[in-house]
């Protein structure tokens, strides 16, 4: 999230409606802007405000009802939507949601990088979410530091941002001619960078922590190609290159060739279900 | 044990009576050849004395056309002409007569419908998850496992990526059993040596890899091949003597029976002999050729005595009893040893004495009856063992 704020003023006219209090600008994504504030009884929540103008009603209708589903400690929690209308005209959906005082991960690692035990605890942690998700016919399809928070003194990650939530019990939203399906790039699993909808399920998610694993303990993407250019990991992910042989060593070495199979170049080679990634973790952890 | 036997045109008596052939754990009903009646009599035999794993195949693959006994069967669609096969509710509507009647069938486990495609598509494969997901759902709370039916043709794996697309797209739905059945265009009697094999072991060993216990039915001596790549369960019938599981099957049922020839099949050659030529290979000094492994069983023995005693009596009825017993025999034995060293061994055998019996110009009655397929599934062996899966 860029540090910007646009909507302050908006912001705070919900927050009025709301009776919501100490609107203060946290952060901005590509359709949301969010403010954290304070509730009635005192409790910090963040107030995601969606411009409608930049993504549709449906998308962020499957966002709410994802989290609205998904009853999961390791899921923001979600508090209420409304509508609002600027007073220039512009439509915004607002979403009131758990506030995290502990950060986001993507703040945590500018600080300090994580040992290799907090990666693995961190990773558990996400696949408790996953496995959540699944249980509940959900792909998150971004998962990224940037969308995984802390609450304070607590050291369980928690997934936030559903905003390309996928709900295996629906339609898919996602245009079949569109040459890539939604996700951030250089997390994005090669179906998604495929835009290959018949495979999207919580492999893809697998997928993203495999990435993240790789990024956060050797800096590198697990299919980068230059070592100077983590983006050449995404066109070799798209052309389904498969994780580099340096990768490979690099977490056989590290104890951790469970890794590798996380980042397959096809769904069926990596992990089948959540359970068996997590036995992994808790074995490695012995 | 786990051979499947794929019970076709007046089945029963291969596993019911006096001449019955042993070995196969499990049987997958046909509902093109009993009506839902007659499999309800036949189900109760079938349990008397045996524990079979009864398996129920709806055999949707080509509703189109007429299709033996399956309009007497209540999930059996009605509206097939007019019916749009894209719509949910036409299939849940199937699928919730399928799950009534396959409840009273009282059967262990039922297949997923599946229609065959003009193309095979991810979307034809999203489409199979979802009827399958829907079959499931609707079982939910019963003892009747289900188990996906996955069709796919032979000539569209001509890729390894083939098979892992397929793969992947089919694991969405964590199927605990897939029952796959591949389409090919090979003649009735005749070996399958298509290169595109490989890319079939190939998905035999992704599915099972992912926890999906792996059916592949409709083999025939090929079924060394997909249990070398590691299949669950192999599945056969008498039918591999007159057809495979080809698009023109379909057009043959009505005038089903009087084409079979009767074969005697022979480990040590992993090939199909006629009469004439088992006793060419003994006149010819090879009498050590016949009869090994499972193939010397209690059928080979019954014909080998037939033989003597009535000469002219016709064995067919026995020739599906030795093959299919060395079929279930070798399916279980492939199932508790280490299939791939086995496997290895035989054809590397078999190799060796075609190979004579082309040196000593000993001449089957069949001009292609010549062990050609050997070499490319030996071949197989060594490619599957490099694939990048």
């Amino acid at each position: 999230m860029n540090a910007k704020p646009e909507l302050t003023e908006i912001a705070k006219l919900i927050a009025g409606e709301m009776g919501l209090t100490d609107v203060h600008f946290c952060g901005k994504g590509a359709f949301k802007e969010t403010f954290r504030v304070k509730d009635k009884n005192q409790r910090f929540c963040a107030l995601k405000l969606v411009d409608r103008t930049k993504i549709d009603l449906v998308r962020t209708e499957r966002e709410i009802e994802a989290l609205k589903r998904c009853d999961s400690q390791r899921v923001a929690k979600f508090f209420g939507t409304r509508n609002f209308t600027s007073p220039d005209g512009r439509l915004f959906d607002v979403m009131l949601e758990e506030f995290f005082d502990g950060g986001s991960l993507e703040e945590k690692i500018l600080s300090a990088a994580l040992s290799k035990t907090e990666v693995i605890n961190l990773a558990e942690g996400l696949f408790w979410a996953v496995r959540d998700l699944h249980q509940a016919k959900l792909v998150h399809r971004d998962i990224k530091p940037a969308n995984i928070m802390f609450r304070n003194g607590n050291p369980d990650p928690v997934l936030v941002d559903f905003g390309l939530v996928r709900d295996l019990s629906q339609i898919s939203i996602t245009a079949s001619w569109l040459p890539h399906g939604p996700g951030t790039p250089l997390f994005a699993s090669p179906e998604q960078l495929n835009n290959e909808k018949a495979y999207i399920d919580w492999r893809s998610d697998q997928f993203s922590i495999g990435v993240m694993i790789s990024l956060l303990l050797t800096n590198r993407h697990p299919y980068q190609t230059d070592p100077a250019n983590l983006a050449s990991a995404i066109p070799a992910t798209h052309q389904r290159k498969g994780p580099s042989h340096e990768f490979k060593t690099t977490m056989t070495n590290l104890g951790l060739p469970s890794v590798v199979k996380m980042v397959s170049a096809w769904p069926v080679q990596r992990f089948s279900n959540p359970d068996q990634v997590l036995l992994t973790f808790q074995t490695q952890k012995k | 044990m786990s051979a499947y036997l794929q019970m076709g045109n007046d089945s029963n008596n291969l596993v019911l009576g006096p001449s019955k052939i042993s070995g196969f754990s499990g049987l997958i009903l046909s509902p093109v050849n009993e009506s839902q009646q007659d499999l309800t009599v036949g189900i109760k035999k079938l349990r008397e004395n045996n524990s079979f794993d009864i398996i129920f195949d709806p055999q949707l693959y080509c509703p189109q056309f007429e299709r033996g006994q399956l309009g007497s069967h209540a999930y059996f669609p009605e509206d097939l002409d007019t019916a749009d096969y894209s719509s949910d509710g036409w299939w849940n509507k199937i699928i919730n007569k399928l799950v009534e009647e396959v409840t009273l069938l009282e059967v262990d486990a039922v297949c997923s419908p599946a229609p065959l495609p003009k193309k095979y598509t991810a979307d034809y494969y999203s489409k199979i998850v979802e009827i399958y997901s829907k079959m499931s759902g609707a079982l939910n709370g019963s003892s009747i496992r289900p188990v996906m039916t996955v069709c796919a043709a032979l000539k569209d794996l001509a890729q390894v990526e083939d098979a892992l697309q397929i793969a992947s797209i089919i694991t969405t739905c964590s199927p605990n059993s897939v029952y796959l059945v591949i389409e090919s265009e090979v003649e009735p009697r005749r070996e399958i040596s298509d290169p595109n094999m490989v890319n079939l072991m190939a998905l035999v060993s992704l599915l099972e890899k992912s926890g999906c216990q792996t059916i592949v039915s409709h083999c025939s001596s090929d079924m060394i091949l997909m249990k070398f790549a590691g299949a669950s369960h192999c599945a056969s019938g008498k039918f591999f003597n007159l057809r495979r599981f080809t698009r023109s099957r379909f057009d043959e049922l009505q005038d089903e029976g009087g084409r079979q020839i009767a074969y005697w099949f022979e480990n040590n050659l992993m090939g199909f002999l006629r009469r004439a030529d088992l006793a060419r290979i003994g006149q010819a000094g090879h009498a050590e050729f016949i009869g090994g492994e499972n193939s010397s069983n209690k059928f080979s023995e019954e014909i080998i005595n037939q033989f003597r005693s009535e000469p002219k009596k016709p064995w067919l009825a026995l020739s599906w009893r030795q093959y299919l017993n060395w079929f279930a025999a070798t399916e279980n034995q492939l199932s508790e040893t280490n299939a791939q060293t086995i496997v290895k061994s035989w054809l590397k055998d078999a190799e060796i004495r075609w190979k004579q019996i082309s040196d000593e110009e000993i001449l089957l009655d069949e001009e292609r009856n010549n062990g050609s397929w050997i070499r490319p599934w030996r071949q197989f062996l060594g490619d599957f063992s490099k694939l990048p899966i």
